[in-house]
């Protein structure tokens, strides 16, 4: 599954919403060259976890998901990143130099790439640009500090909601007249049993119940969460009667 | 209060710490002029979640517990802060409000460093930069294994894990917090945690008696923390 390399990337309107943003005009044009746009498949892989960080991206458009393997093969979706997001800021400046996650394309996915050498150069000469890193950084820091929070302080049923209310305000697009919203991204079971750190039987078995409760429909393999707010209220507190919660690590 | 002319004391100590290793001289000198000794008694909250980030500490001397407090009132240790590390330094560059509770575990020495004239060092001194990062990717890290830790490994694992990152030298060491604490930070209840002890115990990885223990089975504990082996 080789990676498709695009022409010159002139004319972006991601770039704003990047850590590019904080170069100037004749930086940018300075940088064109350099930047390297490539377009992957669904499944494709951008850096697998382990090998040497070689520089930084950013997701132009699609959906990237970083992963940890564990040693006994079972997998944590770390962060999902779309577009306008960096990869690998973690990486860059850790002592051995190597990716912790595998970053993998969810859909068809652009990143524009920029090599470490010439990033470091632009970094000491642009306090701009390393502040907005420091600032993604801190950012990736604490949305992290909240997921153990929440992976430590709820059970499964409460993280699946509260990831579905996450990303429906990130990915929701409304559905019908009643105040359905329909997930753009498609999600697999597996991928959500690994963000919300639950085994694949117990997320099958809860989005069934969330499905039965009548918070919860698919269609054509994009979810719909057809009661936003009750949702809201089973991730906020556990409480919805009816289902009984089960308590898994 | 601010620091008086014996702080140059302060230098080295302030230079071992991973933010300021990269510092020259002048940098770290300009720095410690920015800082307000702080030294709290025990359990004497130094800011709540959600006020407004006025800055970052450094410990000094002593431990300070980081947690959130769920809406059922139920505390979430998310970090114990030792000697040598710093809280509260991502909150300022996020430009975001305390995200945590922080309190002393004991009397503590502390380094207070107030966002806004840090910022403006900051941008003096862009090069101070690259330490900065490099110590925000190391926190990064540990909390992505924190993450993966939680979510792949159970009760046994986790403590194991910790017991192992404790060990002295000689195979024994000593739990310098609390229980409940321990318990909080690993996610379990405390129940949990004396049962997951006693377990352990009774496969023979760990000998505990009060807050002393002594691995006997070293390999056993660490395949146990890596998840390639479960208590039957």
């Amino acid at each position: 599954m080789a990676k498709t390399t695009m022409p010159q990337c002139n004319g972006c309107r991601i770039c704003d919403r990047t850590v590019w943003s904080t170069l100037s005009e004749d930086s940018l044009a300075d940088l064109a060259d350099q930047r390297v746009a490539s377009r992957y498949q669904k499944g494709d892989v951008i850096f697998h976890e382990g090998s040497p960080c070689s520089g930084l991206y950013n997701v132009c458009t699609g959906k990237v998901k970083l992963v940890r393997t564990g040693r006994v093969g079972r997998q944590t979706i770390v962060r999902i990143s779309g577009s306008g997001k960096t990869l690998a800021e973690i990486d860059l400046f850790r002592e051995d130099g190597r990716h912790s996650v595998t970053a993998q394309a969810m859909e068809e996915t652009v990143v524009c790439y920029l090599p470490r050498p010439t990033l470091m150069d632009y970094l000491k000469t642009q306090p701009g640009m390393i502040m907005e890193l420091v600032h993604r950084l801190s950012d990736a820091l604490f949305k992290a500090e909240q997921r153990v929070e929440s992976l430590a302080t709820k059970d499964a049923r409460m993280r699946l909601a509260e990831f579905l209310v996450e990303v429906a305000d990130a990915e929701g697009e409304p559905y019908g007249d009643n105040g359905a919203v329909r997930i753009r991204l498609r999600l697999t079971r597996e991928e959500i049993a690994e963000v919300i750190g639950a085994t694949l039987e117990t997320t099958i078995r809860l989005v069934s119940a969330l499905k039965k409760d009548g918070m919860l429909t698919d269609d054509e393999g994009h979810l719909v969460i057809l009661d936003p707010s009750r949702l809201k209220r089973v991730h906020k507190s556990g409480a919805v009667g009816g289902v009984i919660t089960p308590s898994v690590m | 209060m601010p620091l008086s002319d014996e702080s140059s004391a302060l230098l080295p100590e302030l230079r071992r710490h991973r933010l300021f290793e990269r510092l020259g001289d002048a940098d770290l000198a300009a720095l410690l002029a920015l800082a307000e000794a702080s030294r709290p008694g025990r359990e004497q909250v130094l800011f709540r979640q959600g006020d407004p980030c006025t800055g970052f500490f450094v410990v000094l001397d002593g431990i300070v517990r980081l947690y959130k407090c769920a809406a059922d009132g139920r505390e979430h240790v998310v970090e114990v802060i030792r000697k040598g590390q710093t809280f509260a330094e991502a909150a300022v560059f996020a430009g975001t409000p305390f995200p945590v509770y922080a309190e002393p575990l004991e009397a503590s020495h502390l380094l207070f460093f107030p966002k806004a004239p840090f910022l403006h060092y900051l941008e003096e001194r862009p090069h101070c930069l690259f330490g900065m990062i490099a110590s925000l990717s190391v926190r990064m890290h540990q909390l992505v294994m924190k993450l993966e830790s939680l979510t792949l490994r159970d009760a046994a694992g986790r403590l194991a894990g910790y017991l192992a990152g404790m060990e002295g030298s000689g195979g024994d060491g000593r739990l310098d917090i609390p229980r409940r604490t321990l318990a909080a930070q690993l996610g379990l209840t405390p129940e949990t945690l004396s049962r997951t002890l006693s377990t352990l115990q009774a496969h023979g990885l760990i000998s505990v008696d009060g807050r002393d223990f002594v691995v006997t089975d070293r390999e056993a504990l660490s395949a146990l923390s890596r998840g390639e082996s479960q208590l039957g």
